[in-house]
């Protein structure tokens, strides 16, 4: 497995992106969070996100998740902090 | 996942009580009130020593950014432990390169949650497997993916295979209960009786065969799936080899996941070799098994608290655990596509909404249907029933 093609020596991170999605149902409505798509360009993730969607959206808003600013939200390592003995190992808390 | 030894031969186990509401059966079950919220499989880290050609992680030698740290972990526990989740799969990558491995298991175990492992098995030693055990893990499931040559080529390192073994010694040898995990393809399908021979010779009575789903590295090698004639090959092969282990007194536990065509195919099977009462029986249970339990009985939350339908759909989350506990993103019925697929019945299309086994097998998997078809409510493209099977007198122009 040591020769040039070993697949371990190729790129691992296809440079996909995350992309966040929003939904409105009808005009009247507001926008909501429908979840996220993760596609290497934002064509294909408009064509996933419509794919997936276009049947129940007046409109479909889709935006880089690495874009949105986030505040509030669900505190798991505030939750799990009093049982944590060894602390942050295996990766960084942000996403 | 459909219990053959348990449908074909009567053999109960451990966690047919998620698979099955039996209340006949001669073992303790998980109890019933649970079986109402799904497994959740939890890709611990994006990590692997290895580089395997159907990963539908996408698994790196390298460290992914925003993995959750050790007291997110426990956050998230609390949260699926909150939410009464029964079982949680400690999964990856490789969830044996996370320091913190044991420290998760015993956490779950504690806050009342079945921990389970899905791993290459290569990292396993003794010490590490005592250790896996005494912090209450109930089960590990190594991945091989074929015989010597053949598995290590698929896995991307020489000697895979045997350090796989090794690994699953040293988890019998503390009686951790261990299993196959084995994902068949026309690269190996060749190799599956004696894989299962060679590890009934080591020790392990139970056998999982998966059907190529198409996410992540699964896509790319889509190429290499079955065709309907060499599916119903290999699903025959592994319907008669766990009759004769059972003629012969070897109770051995065999399963299949990932494309329930084959809850339709036993009950075919079972009337022919079986008899109909028998067939009818068998039928019954997997009405109440509910056919494929993407976005149901099954959930997946990645490595930076993505929430999946299933573990091989990674391309779709639902929402993060960080933004809202598991619980509020699962029961969000409001998000069109996680109702649409609870109540899929109503929009399947094409060969799947006319078929007699719609009940057992509900469309099978829709990541296959949207990469085969672009349709989300498409027929399966493993799909490899007849046209007499399915109970229609012809093929519809799908």
């Amino acid at each position: 497995m040591a020769s040039d093609d070993d697949p371990r020596r190729k790129p691992r991170i296809d440079g996909s992106r995350q992309w966040e999605i929003f939904l409105r149902e009808r005009s009247a409505e507001p926008m909501r969070h429908v979840g996220s798509v993760t596609a290497p360009s934002a064509d294909i993730a408009t064509e996933q996100a419509t794919t997936l969607f276009d049947y129940a959206a007046s409109a479909l808003w889709l935006c880089p998740a690495d874009e949105v600013r986030r505040l509030g939200g669900n505190d798991l390592a505030e939750k799990g902090r009093t049982e944590s003995t060894g602390g942050a190992k295996t990766g960084v808390s942000q996403r | 996942m459909i219990s053959i030894s348990k449908l074909l031969c009567g053999q109960t186990a451990e966690g047919d009580g998620l698979r099955y509401d039996d209340p006949d059966a001669d073992i303790e079950q998980i109890r019933e009130e649970k079986q109402k919220r799904p497994v959740v499989v939890w890709n611990t880290t994006r990590r692997c020593n290895l580089y395997c050609e159907h990963c539908y992680a996408g698994a790196d030698l390298d460290p992914a950014q925003g993995e959750l740290s050790t007291a997110e972990a426990k956050g998230l526990i609390d949260d699926l432990a909150d939410y009464d989740v029964p079982v949680l799969l400690f999964s990856g990558g490789e969830p044996l390169v996370r320091e913190d491995l044991v420290e998760l298991v015993d956490y779950a175990t504690d806050r009342g949650i079945r921990s389970v492992l899905s791993t290459n098995g290569t990292l396993i030693t003794e010490e590490k497997a005592q250790a896996l055990k005494d912090a209450g893990l109930s089960y590990a499931g190594v991945s091989v993916d074929g015989l010597q040559e053949r598995n290590d080529r698929f896995r991307g390192q020489d000697g895979a295979f045997e350090a796989a073994v090794r690994g699953i010694e040293n988890c019998l040898s503390v009686d951790l209960k261990t299993g196959l995990r084995y994902t068949i393809t026309e690269h190996n399908a060749a190799d599956m009786e004696d894989v299962v021979d060679l590890l009934y010779d080591v020790g392990v009575d139970r056998f999982c065969f998966y059907h190529l789903d198409y996410g992540g590295r699964g896509g790319d090698i889509a190429d290499a799936d079955l065709d309907d004639e060499a599916q119903r090959r290999a699903v025959n092969r592994l319907f008669d080899m766990t009759r004769e282990y059972h003629a012969e007194g070897e109770e051995i536990e065999t399963l299949l996941v990932g494309n329930y065509a084959d809850s339709a195919y036993v009950v075919e099977y079972a009337e022919k070799e079986l008899g109909e009462e028998h067939a009818e029986d068998i039928h019954q249970y997997l009405r109440v098994n509910g056919g494929d339990p993407t976005g149901e009985r099954v959930a997946d939350v990645d490595y930076r608290g993505d929430v999946h339908l299933t573990q091989f759909w990674q391309s779709y989350s639902l929402g993060n655990v960080r933004d809202r506990p598991f619980g509020d993103i699962w029961d969000d019925e409001w998000n069109p596509l996680l109702a649409r697929l609870r109540e899929r019945e109503k929009h399947l299309t094409g060969k799947c909404a006319s078929c007699q086994y719609q009940d057992v097998c509900r469309g099978s998997s829709r990541l296959r249907a949207l990469a085969g078809s672009g349709d989300l409510f498409g027929p399966d493209p493993q799909c490899y029933l007849t046209a007499e099977e399915r109970g229609v007198s012809a093929e519809p122009a799908d």
